[in-house]
């Protein structure tokens, strides 16, 4: 030999008990993997087939969407039904998605790919690294991905579409006006003042996503089962991606007190939503913000691909 | 409207609406024209002042909010005569071209040493993010915050003024 041997130990496992006992895994595995090939649906096309072998696979979307139980499984019967994790709140993808413009095959596509979407805002979060990816695989696995995901989904309801076409109407009509927001004061005080003054330049639409903020009449986060979203990019911003054009919002954590924050989330929700309240808005805004409920941040890679036409003309300069 | 507002250590009651963003009161009311207005929405960092110990952006932060809360900008750093020690190092380091992005990028950086002024140049980088440079003085003022930082512990060892 040449090379005298080397004595390269393996790095001691840093899991916590019990999840460094290797051999435990073979429990939950008996419980929860599923193995061998996917079985195409025959019934189905293939494009709807490919989407599901992506998304229970490679992209395995339920690996968030899915709420789990005490064993960290997932929950079959509620595919697709939300959860929360590392303190993000994941939407539900299935019927019960609170977007107020619902998503089709066509939008799903587009935002997968893009990272945002204009009647539905930017890719952030825990999201934003999955549209980051998704930018660069080839376009038809995107599509098939859509194409799974809107069908679970489900075609939506006429009351759905409706309601759906009225939040648009709103947020165009207040990016015309501006000011049309402030004369249709709720009379909520505090709340009210401090989303004018501080959100409201960004978020009346007029500049279109991912330039400018969504105009929250088509907000998910608003119409979500909890304020932790709103909370985490209002305290935190939404950081650039590094090296590349993105999305980006500023963070306020250095100049609204708890008090304000509930007072502006409460205002958010009663504006925007027609919902009810959320309940729990002031525990969450008190464990955020002492760090109890540690949110990690997350660039917005996920928005780097800008809309095709920015400045540049396609039609001839007359 | 009048509003009290706090800075650099003495109160101002200023003829203003709440909804105004602290930039505008701070260089319109109170004449302290060093946050500057670089792009209003938050994106720049320019207008980067401090209230309380934290660095934030006051195109986007309506006096609204600043009740009971102490806000310094980088007139309160210090004088001509005897300048801080961020100033000082900022001045030695000669950190300036066009200098329009300074002053946030001094608050910002006083935001962070004065929290702990024995940071290192890559925490430096990382805090300093949401200040843009157009001219690439970049290089100066990370020397410069550098500088500053170990003059503050110099400072806070030798009992020196601050």
């Amino acid at each position: 030999m040449t090379r005298k041997a080397v004595s390269a130990a393996s790095p001691a496992n840093e899991l916590s008990f019990p999840f460094n006992i290797r051999m435990l895994l073979a429990g939950w595995k008996a419980l929860y993997l599923r193995e061998g090939p996917l079985q195409p649906d025959s019934n189905r096309s293939a494009e709807w087939n490919r989407g599901r072998y992506l998304v229970e696979g490679l992209s395995h979307c339920g690996a968030c969407h899915t709420p789990r139980n005490r064993l960290g499984g997932e929950k079959k019967d509620e595919y697709f039904a939300g959860a929360e994790v590392e303190n993000w709140t994941v939407y539900p993808i299935n019927a019960n998605s609170p977007a107020p413009v619902p998503w089709n095959a066509e939008s799903l596509t587009f935002y997968l790919r893009h990272g945002w979407h204009e009647h539905h805002g930017a890719s952030r979060g825990s999201m934003a690294p999955v549209t980051a990816n998704l930018g660069s695989i080839p376009e038809a696995d995107v599509r098939a991905i859509a194409a799974y995901v809107s069908d679970v989904m489900g075609h939506p309801s006429q009351a759905r579409i409706a309601r759906g076409e009225a939040a648009l109407a709103t947020a165009r009509k207040e990016s015309d006006a501006p000011f049309a927001m402030r004369t249709n004061s709720t009379g909520n005080g505090v709340g009210e003042a401090i989303f004018l003054s501080a959100c409201q330049g960004c978020h009346d639409g007029r500049r279109p996503v991912p330039f400018g903020g969504l105009n929250l009449h088509l907000s998910s986060a608003v119409n979500a089962a909890n304020a932790q979203n709103i909370i985490n990019v209002t305290l935190f911003g939404l950081p650039a991606a590094k090296g590349e054009p993105s999305a980006i919002m500023p963070a306020y954590h250095g100049v609204l007190n708890p008090d304000q924050l509930v007072a502006l989330l409460d205002y958010m929700r009663d504006r925007f939503s027609d919902q009810p309240a959320w309940t729990d808005t002031r525990e969450r805004v008190t464990a955020t913000m002492s760090g109890e409920r540690e949110v990690p941040i997350y660039r917005m890679d996920g928005t780097t691909q800008a809309p095709p036409e920015t400045s540049m003309r396609t039609t001839p300069w007359p | 409207m009048a509003v009290n507002l706090t800075v650099n250590g003495k109160t101002h009651r200023v003829d203003a609406d709440p909804e105004t963003p602290l930039l505008y009161v701070l260089r319109d009311n109170l004449e302290l024209n060093g946050a500057k207005y670089g792009c209003g929405i938050g994106q720049c960092g320019a207008c980067t002042v401090m209230v309380d110990d934290e660095a934030v952006l006051s195109c986007v932060t309506p006096v609204l909010l600043l009740k009971g809360r102490r806000v310094t900008t980088v007139e309160g750093l210090g004088t001509l005569e005897k300048p801080g020690p961020m100033q000082q190092a900022f001045i030695e380091e000669q950190a300036a071209q066009c200098g329009y992005c300074i002053p946030g990028m001094m608050m910002r950086a006083q935001a962070l040493l004065q929290a702990d002024p024995s940071v290192t140049e890559a925490v430096i980088r990382a805090h300093l993010e949401p200040n843009l440079c157009r001219c690439g003085t970049h290089m100066r003022i990370i020397k410069a915050v550098m500088r500053a930082g170990a003059l503050m512990r110099q400072n806070s060892q030798g009992g020196g003024a601050t």
